[in-house]
């Protein structure tokens, strides 16, 4: 994936008036709302989005995707965060399973799941996590043994978003479990409504339903079914991860609020030099969105650059939400369409922030390796 | 001139020039170095070759301004080079060697009639008092005058980073008209994302200091590099600093593309100033108490960051700007800015 995406202004500016045009026939479905790449679930939306070509934007148009850059993805993506539209059936999908298929599965594998990902068809959660192993990823304890060409794979799997939803997970597991932490675990797909599966909720601190603990008791997974090399996973999980943290997301999941403080700016004359200095962090985070999505444009891995604005854009997000409530003086109340709905909103999403995706320590341990090496 | 090379190579080249210059014996005179300064063209890069300029553009300008503050020289050059642009464009020809220094004269009065004439007084403004030229911006008018113009007065002084810091007095001075507001707004903007660019060097400056510090310094039997805690402050400052460079190198593309000139520069100075102001606070927390020596070299960074933050226009009315055109512009111009930041770079 080294060749540069050309890509001309007109051509972005043409995409991003597209997606509007596709929002704004959906805007009396939805209630837009903070954190809604998480929680806001509509697989017709989703599949709206594959029918008009949004959905695995980036990747070759023979798996089914758009063949377009990662600044196209960008465009897409920042269009549907503003306006908290319901992309969490496809947005792990198309995030990063589909790239991790596509960086490392067979050409079968390929053929297999990125068009129906692409078409918003096949909906995926993401199996990594587990009670002992958070942050220490290396650490899973999830097993899959061979089973003639196939595996079997047993474990508890937690904090896994919209499961209970989704048609396969990507699982990460360990197949030898002689060596050392960081050797001998494997990416698989596996299928959701295989014998085996218990999947069970996991209320969230508002009251929602989109985690979920997941059992595998000897679930049968296909050979081909393997995501790259056997032993392979940490090197490519690594590398998915580092996908995952550098996206809009990261910057946008309380822009909501930013609009209400602009419209009451407008309104009022007030605390201009507090939402000045909120849109001067924005802005300058975007800077690097886009320069981030310009270097893999560009063949580059850009996983220092990734790690910085997720740490900062998360506490950006966080600090919006603060300062909203500082300068409005309103009392959160729950989801509601009222500035006081979508500020109770952010903050009681807020603190998933900085630990989802790797947290804000994690990353810092990331940052401060690039200054100094060991 | 172009500015060819890596940032190490004119890290290097800055820093054979500008050695010792670091900290003025008398902030009131002309420093030392500035004859070298002007053998090398540096006032006049930035400024195109028919305007007797060197050629180069405003990009060329900002790495120099930048490179000056990491090795925290203090010359007049972004001052100088900015001032002199906006009398060029008048085709007015000042002597290579000027030192010539813009004025924000917000505060000041005009009076046409006899001539144009000024009034009022100016404070903090830097390097005026060895200033050979004052350029001045006021209302919708840029005025240029020599600085021995009959009816000024300076008022030598200096910040705590040991630079000019003077009072100008002005009772009834001649100036000549050589802009119009495009040529103000152009001053405002390119001393702010000076200021910027001064602000981001100097930082990094302090930064490298400090990371050199904690790899040597030792406590407990080891390294203050292998403690998180230690590792965590090391972590904030790259990260913001990364941001504030992002944020200048957008402006620096505003100003090329002459598009969103005020808002860009002042993302650019809020962004470098709140950056300055971590790795004022993480920089001397990490180097304990050598940091606060005279011997030690962390204060020729860390008193020009605190000299800088607010001296081109402060960086509370910066952000006072931008949450106003913000208000006025409403939440889809604001999408606007953001959808449109950073491809300039594209």
């Amino acid at each position: 994936m080294s060749q540069i995406r050309q890509e001309s202004p007109e051509q972005l500016a043409q995409l991003r008036t597209q997606v509007r045009a596709l929002i704004d026939g959906w805007r009396d479905r939805f209630t837009p709302r903070a954190d809604a790449w998480l929680r806001g679930y509509d697989r017709g939306f989703s599949q709206a989005l594959g029918e008009a070509g949004m959905l695995g934007i980036t990747w070759p148009e023979e798996v089914g995707g758009g063949g377009r850059s990662n600044r196209a993805r960008l465009v897409v993506t920042e269009e549907l965060l503003r306006a908290g539209a319901p992309v969490a059936a496809h947005w792990i999908a198309d995030r990063q399973i589909g790239p991790a298929i596509l960086r490392e599965g067979t050409p079968e594998l390929r053929q297999e799941f990125l068009p129906r990902i692409a078409a918003g068809d096949a909906t995926f959660c993401l199996c990594m996590s587990e009670t002992e192993a958070g942050s220490d990823l290396a650490a899973v304890r999830t097993r899959a043994v061979r089973d003639g060409d196939d595996w079997r794979i047993t474990g508890t799997k937690i904090w896994t978003s919209q499961a209970h939803r989704s048609e396969y997970a990507y699982v990460l597991a360990r197949t030898d479990a002689s060596g050392p932490k960081h050797e001998g675990l494997t990416e698989f797909i596996l299928d959701m409504g295989s014998d085996g599966v218990e999947v069970r909720p996991i209320i969230d601190l508002q009251g929602e339903h989109h985690f979920n603990e997941v059992v595998f008791d000897d679930v049968l997974v296909p050979g081909r079914w393997v995501i790259g090399e056997v032993g392979g996973g940490w090197t490519q999980v690594t590398e998915q991860l580092a996908f995952e943290r550098g996206g809009a997301e990261r910057v946008l999941s309380t822009y909501l609020v930013l609009e209400e403080l602009v419209k009451v700016a407008g309104r009022d004359g007030r605390d201009l030099e507090a939402v000045g200095r909120l849109i001067a962090r924005l802005l300058s985070l975007r800077q690097m969105l886009w320069s981030i999505a310009s270097a893999m444009d560009a063949g580059d891995a850009p996983i220092r650059q990734a790690a910085i604005v997720k740490r900062l854009g998360t506490t950006f997000e966080q600090e919006l939400a603060e300062t909203a409530r500082y300068l409005l003086g309103t009392v959160p109340t729950p989801l509601a369409t009222s500035v006081s709905g979508l500020l109770g909103d952010a903050l009681l999403a807020s603190p998933g922030f900085g630990i989802r995706g790797g947290t804000t320590e994690i990353l810092g341990t990331i940052i401060a390796r690039e200054e100094l090496p060991a | 001139m172009r500015l060819d090379g890596s940032r190490e190579m004119l890290d290097g080249v800055v820093a054979d020039v500008l050695t010792g210059v670091d900290d003025l014996e008398d902030p009131h005179v002309v420093p030392p170095a500035w004859a070298t300064v002007v053998e090398l063209d540096w006032p006049l890069v930035g400024i195109p070759e028919g305007f007797g300029g060197a050629g180069g553009t405003v990009a060329d300008v900002v790495a120099l301004t930048e490179a000056v503050a990491r090795q925290a020289a203090s010359v007049p050059l972004h001052e100088t080079q900015l001032a002199r642009s906006l009398v060029g464009m008048a085709a007015v020809d000042l002597p290579a060697s000027a030192v010539i220094i813009p004025v924000d004269g917000r505060a000041l009065t005009i009076t046409a009639g006899d001539g144009t004439r000024v009034d009022g007084e100016v404070t903090g403004v830097g390097w005026a008092s060895i200033a050979d030229h004052l350029v001045v911006g006021i209302d919708d008018q840029l005025l240029w005058l020599p600085a021995d113009t009959a009816g000024v007065q300076i008022e030598p002084g200096v910040d705590v980073a040991n630079e000019p810091f003077d009072t100008v007095t002005f009772s009834s001075a001649q100036a000549q008209v050589v802009g119009d507001r495009r040529a103000v707004e152009a001053l405002r903007n390119g001393a702010a994302l000076g200021r910027a660019a001064g602000l981001v060097g100097a930082a990094q400056g302090a930064a490298k200091l400090t990371i050199e510090h904690v790899a040597a310094r030792e406590q407990f039997g080891r390294p203050l590099a292998k403690f998180q805690l230690v590792r965590a402050g090391i972590a904030d400052m790259a990260a913001e600093l990364e941001l504030a460079r992002g944020a200048l190198s957008d402006a620096v593309d505003a100003h090329l593309d002459d598009r969103d000139m005020e808002l860009r520069t002042g993302v650019a100075l809020s962004s470098a100033a709140r950056t300055a102001t971590l790795v004022l606070r993480t920089s001397h927390q990490l180097h304990g108490a050598i940091g606060v020596t005279r011997e030690h070299a962390l204060h020729r960074f860390t008193r020009r960051l605190w000299a800088w933050r607010d001296r081109a226009g402060s960086q509370r009315s910066w952000e006072g700007r931008l949450g106003e055109l913000a208000a006025n512009g409403g939440p889809d111009e604001v999408w606007r800015w953001f959808t449109s930041t950073g491809d300039g770079a594209a």
